[in-house]
């Protein structure tokens, strides 16, 4: 029997009772061919055996999680066959993760070392202070709040539940189970120090960083996807079509991300946006695919990225660079990534991952951070790194949290 | 040239699109193929990952798209039988690496895959159904519930269940033309209506 006759659509035919004679003479040739092409048949002709074996392949592909599988097998399957050519990250960054390069070179420009160190203040030991984790907390429509497993690391909407990442159940949409056409509201929020990953009723996976909130529909609406964010967060987007019902053409299903005064769009694609309220600018840098980014004020003339650019909106205009984009996207992978980073802001990262407020003993010095470091580490282990550049730190309890002090150490001056 | 034959050329010019095709042909119906082997999903997951990059190293070697589906159930299956051997540490030498094999497949795999392909057509026909029919259809086959039941989860929707209606009846004589769906679907009505 040769492969390529389409013995499955002929069965199909048979089970909906539209087969022609001229079909029925084939699959009989098909059948003729091989005693266990029959019992095969006959198995598919019975309704509960058919069911059950429907059942099974709905398990595996129904709904919502059927399109996160299939995105995820195919994510892993197109990132094992890349031309090594087309590896150029791996070019330009050969170092295995768990290796540490960091350099500083800049020159002090101190006018006096006098770190002033409230005597009150008890001097604490860095490496006691851990960094930032899985940490987040999930408010569902009718208020409550939940705080997340922190060994777990990420969670599922579905329909009717929220599942954490590995099937674990965690609360159920709607406890009542009739309310099958509702939407509800719901927030992921993480604190200082603290991530947490979502994959939303589409199959779209957002990555949140520290001290962000998402806010998002336990199901979208037929003609668009809107998310609110407030904070840091990368965000893969599913690229699916939303069916229009029988017969009706495919349609686009555009994927929204709000924020304050920015909206940006987009169809499928890989972007990070990082609008934290204490930053003067909304930074927007895309990974992959394209994305229209637009002000309210400038709704109708949408700045358009292409991969590797980055646009800067200061609630004024939108700029557009491009850019570094492992810089702006390594913590979603557990680095910290400093290429030519001020101290600012390098230690603004810092200071959100290991909840540490900061000051500076004086004049903030001139250097730039080259590097790549692993967030998991304690401070202490951070911060020695940084002392071989000629950076000294102490860190005191203040409030009922830890203060930073940079200064820089005798011999670099 | 049929669409088919243009992604085989993407894929043996080495273009992930091509690749791409072949998995939104055959990796859903694989995967089940696999999972019924082996039970366990992660494991028929990792298996069918594995297979379609081994379509891709080896993408030189097809000479047709049908050549590609025979080496990824083949492949699939060998790769099944050896998860469960390894057990039993019996290993075999299985040789789908031979071009030999793509161009005749054994009966099993062939059966296998017919199974797998209309199942997943069947499925397709489920997913095509507008969404609250899609709702009933797994109330009843997939969680086995009673009409009763259906009437009570979908009581505040009844509604909808109106409107779509003559549709539902339509779409559904098109996937099981005379099974009792139907009569499942008539009683649901009337008794929302009662």
């Amino acid at each position: 029997m040769p492969l390529h006759y389409d013995i499955p659509s002929l069965i199909l035919k048979k089970l909906q009772e539209v087969i022609t004679p001229e079909e029925e003479i084939l699959l009989e040739a098909w059948l003729a061919a091989d005693p266990a092409n029959r019992v095969l048949l006959e198995r598919l002709l019975d309704e509960p055996e058919v069911m059950a074996d429907a059942k099974a392949f709905d398990e595996l592909w129904g709904k919502e999680r059927g399109i996160i599988r299939y995105n995820r097998m195919e994510r892993n399957v197109l990132a094992d066959t890349v031309f090594p050519a087309k590896q150029r990250w791996r070019q330009w960054f050969p170092y295995t993760a768990a290796a540490v390069l960091l350099l500083v070179i800049g020159t002090w420009k101190f006018f006096s070392n006098t770190a002033t160190i409230n005597s009150e203040a008890k001097i604490v030991h860095a490496n006691d202070i851990t960094p930032g984790g899985n940490r987040a907390t999930l408010t569902l429509a009718d208020g409550r709040s939940i705080d997340l497993s922190e060994a777990q690391t990420g969670i599922v909407v579905h329909d009717e539940d929220i599942t954490y990442s590995d099937g674990a159940s965690l609360v159920a949409i709607d406890n009542e189970g009739k309310k099958i056409e509702k939407v509800h509201q719901l927030m992921l929020a993480t604190p200082r120090g603290g991530t947490y990953r979502i994959t939303l009723s589409d199959g779209t996976s957002v990555w949140l960083n520290s001290a962000s909130t998402l806010r998002y529909p336990s199901r979208f609406a037929d003609n668009e996807r809107v998310v609110e964010l407030e904070g840091e967060a990368y965000f893969e987007v599913a690229k699916v079509a939303k069916q229009q019902g029988k017969g009706e053409k495919k349609e686009g299903w555009p994927f929204r991300v709000v924020s304050a005064g920015q909206t940006v769009e987009v169809m499928g694609t890989e972007f990070n946006i990082a609008a934290y309220p204490d930053d003067a600018e909304i930074k927007t840098t895309l990974v992959k695919g394209r994305v229209q980014v637009a002000s309210d004020r400038e709704r109708l003339s949408p700045t358009i990225l292409v991969p590797g650019q980055q646009s800067t909106f200061n609630h004024e205009k939108i700029e557009v660079n491009t850019v570094d984009v492992q810089r702006y996207i390594a913590w979603k992978d557990g680095f910290f990534y400093f290429n030519g980073d001020s101290p600012e802001k390098a230690f603004a990262q810092l200071s959100r991952w290991y909840d540490i407020e900061l000051s500076y003993a004086s004049t903030i010095p001139a250097v730039q951070f080259y590097g790549k470091v692993e967030r998991n580490k304690t401070l202490g282990s951070l911060l020695k790194i940084l002392e071989k550049a000629g950076l000294e730190f102490e860190v005191v309890s203040k409030d009922s949290g830890y203060q930073l002090i940079i200064g820089a150490n005798e011999e670099s001056l | 040239m049929r669409a088919i034959d243009h992604y085989l050329c993407l894929l043996k010019d080495g273009h992930q699109q091509g690749l791409e095709y072949f998995m939104q042909r055959h990796l859903r119906a694989l995967t089940y193929f696999a999972r019924r082997m082996v039970k366990e999903v992660e494991v028929a997951e990792e298996i069918v990952q594995d297979c379609f990059v081994r379509v891709w190293e080896s993408r030189n070697r097809f000479e047709s798209a049908e050549n590609v589906k025979a080496f990824l159930y083949i492949a699939t299956r060998n790769a099944c039988l050896n998860y469960l051997d390894a057990a039993s540490t019996r290993r075999h030498a299985r040789s789908e690496e031979l071009s030999e094999d793509i161009q005749h497949p054994d009966s099993d795999v062939l059966t296998g895959m017919i199974h797998a392909e209309t199942i997943a057509l069947i499925h397709q026909e489920l997913e095509r159904l507008p969404e609250q029919q899609a709702v009933i259809f797994r109330l009843i086959y997939f969680n086995g519930l009673s009409t009763e039941e259906i009437c009570e989860s979908l009581g505040i929707s009844a509604n909808a269940v109106f409107l779509a209606r003559s549709r539902a009846t339509q779409t559904l004589k098109r996937v099981f033309k005379g099974r009792n769906l139907l009569y499942y679907i008539a009683f649901v009505q009337i008794l929302v209506r009662g």
